[in-house]
């Protein structure tokens, strides 16, 4: 089971197209966002960012997700590895779709760097939209903001580590031999 | 010898299986046999002890025989086996002639009878002696046994034995990368002996070997381990052959007989009565990667020889090799396939729409021979019914397709109807196809190689109407009519998982089914931007001389200057030279240009 609500958000989303919305932050860094239950609304919103930032270029998104997974000594091996794949899969099909937007166009990914033995993330998921000048005064807009003005609690995901030529052996296919 | 592909996990102590099993009931019950003579002996010797002197001519006969079968056996062994050798090891044939239960029941039958005419003891004097005639009636069987071990049928039938035994107990597990060779010593001495073999360019012997897996009894839950040695074989005789000094012809001509019996394997899944038959993902997986493995082998065998790395004769041999054993895999493959021998031709063992999608993707990849006839089967697969098209004249088997699954005259078979739910929609069929096709146009050989006469083969060739026609199976799949329509499909394929448990999830799992992790390894389409970006560029591309390019262009001229250069790299390394050469040398010139190769004038002959 998941806590996330596909009802909560899928509002959120179709209002991110609306033309008086100019900034969007997305929080998503819970575990759930990773099993399998959460996958298909995760594709989604991954999906309408995009779509949005095709479109027009009027408009700022900050997206913070998880740089690293919490401590988590207490799920079995499979799980643990079953997350960790769905992580980094997620991450790098972020990275991979931030390379085909020109750089003001790119949503803004910030990945939570989670401390050692930290259990937990003081951030509650959420989509909050900004149709004028200043965000929703909410305590969860207000610790999202925070943390990402807070030196050194992130770091970006860009495209940078993304390989566009594929590997080495699609053109040189004896490097396998 | 790269062991990057054999992955079993260790059995584990409890882990004997059903042969190690019955192996542990043989041995134990001709030692019960044994001992229980034994024990039948002592009664006799206990009511009836004989005297002395009877007793000590009895033992100077036994005694005798037992050194002639001693150095008969001595003698076999000197002559037919070394001691240093792995396969067979001492051990395996000493379990087969039972040689260390002879030796320890002469040895007590000594004891015994030295001790009683020492001490004047009656009953254990004459139950040695008795016990000495016993051991030399299970010294002949020992030594029987031994030597039909001497003759080449009779130690490649123990050897076969042996080895199907160790897969039996080796159960496939999941894929992994490491320099181990699983499976237990068995296996890793008759990997040895196969390297040694290869390595002083023992044809026999290598094939002595090669004949001793294939015949190698295939037990209820072996299979898996059985599949994935074969490939591993086959890849070191090949790596052999190309640098190192087997000969060509024993490597290519060891490594279709390992391929017909990959394929035997993979045809057990149509048999559901079978008690080793696959399953229908592993036998997609198993005929999958093998296609892709030759397509991979003919690719690296030209490159090699364009290096001069490896001798023409080498490269000519493993390309026919690939293109023969690709060629009867499609046909094991094609439900209908042409010159059908009788009704065991028919069929398929790919009956599921994940099955043959995974199975094409990889027979696709590396410019592998066939691929745009390949698609005539799956097309079958898929709907039940026949395409009818020539893609060589310009029919496009995806849009034909699409049409049978989605269009306004969609077929109506139970097969149209599984395949329709697999897909969900007309969307992920677009998507999955465009994934399938990254890898295709991704691996594509170099364009500019100088394709050495003696390795061209019908479907193995530079010729650009080839080219041609295996570009425009994907790039008539045009469902994209707009530069927009392009970007959200590229942003669909590059950033989409596809639904959870969905059909490309399926597809993503089939390779799992081997166990093995696969050589050269798979790589997803989205860790493949600049062939995405290709695929959704070539579905742009105008198929005729007059055809607008401009929606190409425009989708092009979208992309950030890395993503395009990455694609022009693409596009300059498989495509070939614009004619005539094009005066724009602009990143998206070249893609725009090179694409123009879809609309090169048909041949007249039309095969």
């Amino acid at each position: 089971m998941t806590s996330i609500d596909p009802a909560h958000w899928r509002p959120k989303l179709h209002a991110l197209q609306h033309p008086q919305t100019n900034a969007a932050l997305i929080v998503q860094c819970s575990l759930d966002w990773l099993r399998s239950p959460a996958e298909e609304l995760r594709g989604d919103i991954d999906q309408a960012v995009l779509a949005t930032l095709l479109s027009r270029d009027d408009i700022t998104i900050d997206r913070l997700v998880l740089h690293n997974l919490p401590n988590t000594d207490t799920l079995p091996p499979a799980e643990l590895a079953a997350l960790n794949t769905a992580h980094r899969d997620w991450l790098y099909r972020l990275a991979a779709t931030q390379t085909l937007l020109p750089p003001h166009r790119q949503a803004h990914i910030h990945r939570l760097i989670v401390e050692r033995g930290q259990r937990s993330v003081n951030l509650t998921d959420m989509i909050e939209l900004r149709a004028g000048p200043t965000w929703p005064d909410t305590e969860a807009c207000t610790a999202a903001r925070h943390t990402l003005r807070r030196p050194g609690a992130t770091t970006p995901l860009t495209g940078y580590d993304v390989d566009l030529d594929g590997p080495f052996g699609d053109a040189d296919p004896s490097v396998y031999l | 010898m790269s062991s990057r592909w054999l992955s079993w996990s260790q059995p584990g102590r409890g882990a004997v299986g059903v042969a190690g099993w019955r192996r542990v009931v043989v041995r134990v019950g001709r030692q019960g046999a044994l001992a229980g003579c034994a024990a039948g002996l002592l009664a006799v010797a206990w009511a009836r002890p004989a005297v002395g002197q009877r007793v000590i001519d009895s033992a100077q006969f036994s005694v005798a025989f037992f050194a002639t079968l001693l150095t008969g056996e001595a003698v076999i062994f000197a002559l037919s086996f070394s001691a240093s050798s792995g396969w067979p090891s001492l051990r395996e044939i000493d379990a087969h002639i039972a040689f260390r239960e002879w030796v320890a029941a002469g040895w007590v039958a000594a004891m015994l009878t030295a001790a009683g005419l020492l001490a004047d003891w009656p009953v254990p004097a004459t139950f040695g002696a008795m016990l000495f005639l016993l051991v030399n009636v299970f010294g002949v069987f020992s030594f029987v046994r031994l030597f039909g071990l001497a003759s080449s049928g009779g130690r490649q039938r123990l050897l076969s034995r042996h080895l199907g035994r160790a897969l039996a107990g080796a159960p496939a597990g999941q894929p992994r990368s490491g320099p181990a060779v699983g499976g237990g010593p068995v296996l890793a001495a008759y990997l040895a002996e196969l390297d040694q073999a290869a390595a002083r360019s023992d044809g026999n012997g290598v094939v002595d070997l090669v004949e001793q897996l294939t015949a190698a009894p295939v037990e209820p839950g072996g299979a898996a381990a059985a599949l994935a040695l074969h490939p591993q074989v086959i890849h070191r005789l090949a790596k052999a052959a190309l640098v190192g000094a087997l000969d060509p012809v024993v490597a290519a001509s060891a490594a279709e007989t390992l391929a017909g019996s990959v394929l035997a394997h993979a045809d057990t899944s149509r048999r559901t009565t079978h008690p080793a038959g696959l399953s229908c993902g592993q036998a997609a997986a198993v005929l999958g990667q093998t296609s892709r493995y030759l397509a991979w082998l003919a690719g690296t065998c030209l490159v090699l020889s364009v290096r001069q790395v490896t001798t023409a004769s080498a490269a000519r041999e493993l390309v026919a090799l690939a293109v023969r054993t690709r060629a009867r895999i499609l046909r094991l493959v094609d439900p209908d396939p042409v010159y059908a021998d009788g009704p065991h031709d028919l069929g398929t063992p790919l009956a599921t729409p994940a099955a043959a999608l995974a199975w094409v993707r990889d027979f696709t990849e590396f410019h592998g021979s066939h691929q745009a006839a390949a698609l005539y089967a799956v097309y079958e697969i898929l709907t039940g019914t026949k395409f009818l098209g020539n893609y060589w004249d310009g029919a496009s088997v995806l849009t034909g397709l699409r049409d049978a699954l989605y269009g306004p005259t969609a077929v109506d078979t139970p097969a149209a109807d599984t395949t329709r739910a697999a897909f969900g929609t007309p969307a992920e069929f677009d998507r999955v196809w465009t994934l399938v096709s990254a890898g295709a146009l991704a691996t594509l050989r170099d364009a500019h190689t100088v394709h050495p006469p003696e390795l061209t083969h019908p479907e193995f060739t530079p010729d650009r109407q080839l080219l041609r026609a295996y570009l425009r199976t994907f790039a008539t799949h045009q469902y994209l009519t707009t530069a927009e329509q392009a970007m959200t499909a590229l942003v669909g394929v590059l950033g989409h998982t596809g639904r959870p448990a969905g059909l490309w999830q399926h597809i993503q799992d089939t390779p799992a089914h081997t166990g093995w992790a696969p050589l050269p390894p798979t790589t997803e389409p989205h860790h493949r931007p600049s062939a995405c970006v290709l695929a959704i560029a070539a579905r742009l591309a105008p198929l005729t001389p007059d055809g607008p390019d401009h929606q190409l262009r425009a989708f092009l001229a979208r992309l950030p200057a890395p993503v395009l250069d990455a694609t022009a790299r693409l596009a300059t390394r498989t495509l070939p030279d614009p004619q005539p050469p094009e005066n724009d040398t602009s990143p998206a010139a070249g893609i725009a240009t090179r694409l123009r190769i879809l609309h090169q004038p048909t041949p007249a002959h039309t095969p």
